[in-house]
């Protein structure tokens, strides 16, 4: 589960964070790819086999809302389950982001817990669907 | 003047702590010192009357009279309240600040300080071997405390630093510290407890909190709950930026800290309690 997962972020301290929170959340084997920006992002999902994409919503180029709507709209790609997480998620701001197709948003500081969280809800959700 | 010099330089430059902060801190390494006793030392110091009577009035506590008295606000907020609010208000000043070596926000050295305090004191009332609540959480707010200096040596490394952990050149974040400027920030803050003449366990804590089987015996276990109380503030996700989950957790430490998995996810939920009541209490402290 989770082979190849993309972390898009601007801060290099923000990716490196979400990185050690997914290996303590149990994704030790998994490989992680980094990108600084949308199009990065954008760029290594087309390149790459890709199973999970966390990205963060403040980015310059092409923001996380922009590269979530270009993910979604694309039959290539639209498979990819994206986690979305941003300095502060509301409620309303969730459900527009799951409307736009991330499976999940989690507010900053993310921890190992709550990561742990909604990918295990994830996987238990592709198991049976 | 090479960068070590600079460093030790900068510590002697450190201006010393108030004279009240000094006899507070030194009370609480004394050996079987009550809560009381810190009680005592606000009672003596005007400014700490000022600081609790002025959380004692706030909108959280208020209670439809205003609190004039020391004794009347220690009735309503508890002697450990008037002791953390007094403790936290006098190191609020050296640990509020950004740490741009570590590309870390202004205000989250003094959270991750504070939840590392709640922590370590919670562990200390959990497991009850006999180390004293309030010094385990003095020692767990000035753990880091060479880090308020350290960060503007380190200021430009982050992504080398970053790379040098991510890449497992190096054991530890400490060890990336030690390649970039020849020393970290545990032997920092260890050069600063001297400089202000720190009573000594909170000393072999600011040295050893991350390599605590090399800390005194005596203060041993002290040092391995603020060890613990450290990683279970960054795993609930209060850090200082680039070094956040950048140490292993000594494997030894259920030796000293005897805490089941179950007690873990208890102490999870406690520190997350009380780190909001007592973090918007040392804040409304300093309002004016």
């Amino acid at each position: 589960m989770f082979q190849t997962i993309i972390i898009t972020d601007d801060s290099t301290t923000a990716r490196m964070i979400t990185k050690r929170c997914l290996e303590i959340a149990g994704f030790q084997n998994s490989s992680f790819l980094e990108a600084k920006n949308g199009e990065e992002a954008l760029q290594m999902a087309k390149d790459n086999q890709v199973d999970l994409m966390v990205i963060d919503l403040n980015m310059p180029k092409m923001d996380g809302s922009s590269l979530l709507k270009r993910l979604k709209s694309s039959p290539r790609l639209n498979h990819i389950p994206v986690l979305v997480i941003s300095s502060l998620v509301s409620e309303a701001k969730e459900t527009e982001l799951k409307e736009q197709g991330a499976f999940a948003a989690l507010s900053k500081p993310i921890t190992p817990a709550g990561l742990s969280k909604v990918l295990k809800s994830l996987s238990e959700q592709s198991t049976w669907g | 003047m090479n960068i070590q010099d600079a460093i030790v330089q900068r510590v002697t430059d450190m201006p010393m702590l108030p004279v009240v902060v000094s006899r507070l801190l030194e009370i609480i390494g004394e050996e079987n010192h009550s809560t009381s006793d810190v009680v005592r030392i606000v009672e003596n110091d005007p400014s700490l009357t000022i600081k609790v009577l002025r959380v004692a009035n706030s909108a959280a506590f208020f209670r439809g009279h205003p609190i004039s008295t020391l004794n009347r606000a220690i009735g309503l907020l508890g002697e450990k309240m008037v002791a953390d609010i007094a403790i936290g208000s006098c190191t609020l000043q050296v640990l509020n600040r950004p740490l741009k070596g570590y590309d870390s926000a202004f205000g989250e050295l003094w959270d991750h300080s504070l939840c590392s305090a709640i922590s370590s004191r919670e562990i200390t009332l959990m497991i009850q071997n006999g180390v004293s609540p309030d010094l385990a959480f003095t020692a767990g707010l000035l753990h880091d405390i060479g880090k308020a200096i350290l960060s503007e040596f380190l200021e430009g490394n982050v992504e080398k630093l970053i790379e040098l952990w991510d890449q497992k050149q190096v054991e530890d974040y400490l060890e990336a510290e030690k390649d970039i400027v020849g020393t970290n920030h545990s032997e920092v803050g260890y050069l600063v407890a001297q400089h202000w003449g720190l009573p000594k366990p909170l000393c072999a804590v600011i040295k050893h909190h991350h390599h605590p089987n090399l800390s005194d015996k005596e203060y041993i276990e002290l040092t391995y709950m603020v060890h613990l109380g450290d990683i279970i503030a960054m795993m609930y996700g209060s850090g200082t930026g680039s070094d956040t989950m950048a140490y292993r957790i000594d494997p030894e430490y259920q030796k000293h800290v005897p805490i089941s998995k179950q007690g873990l996810a208890v102490l999870f939920l406690t520190v997350q309690e009380k780190f909001t009541d007592t973090k918007s209490s040392i804040l409304a402290s300093e309002e004016v």
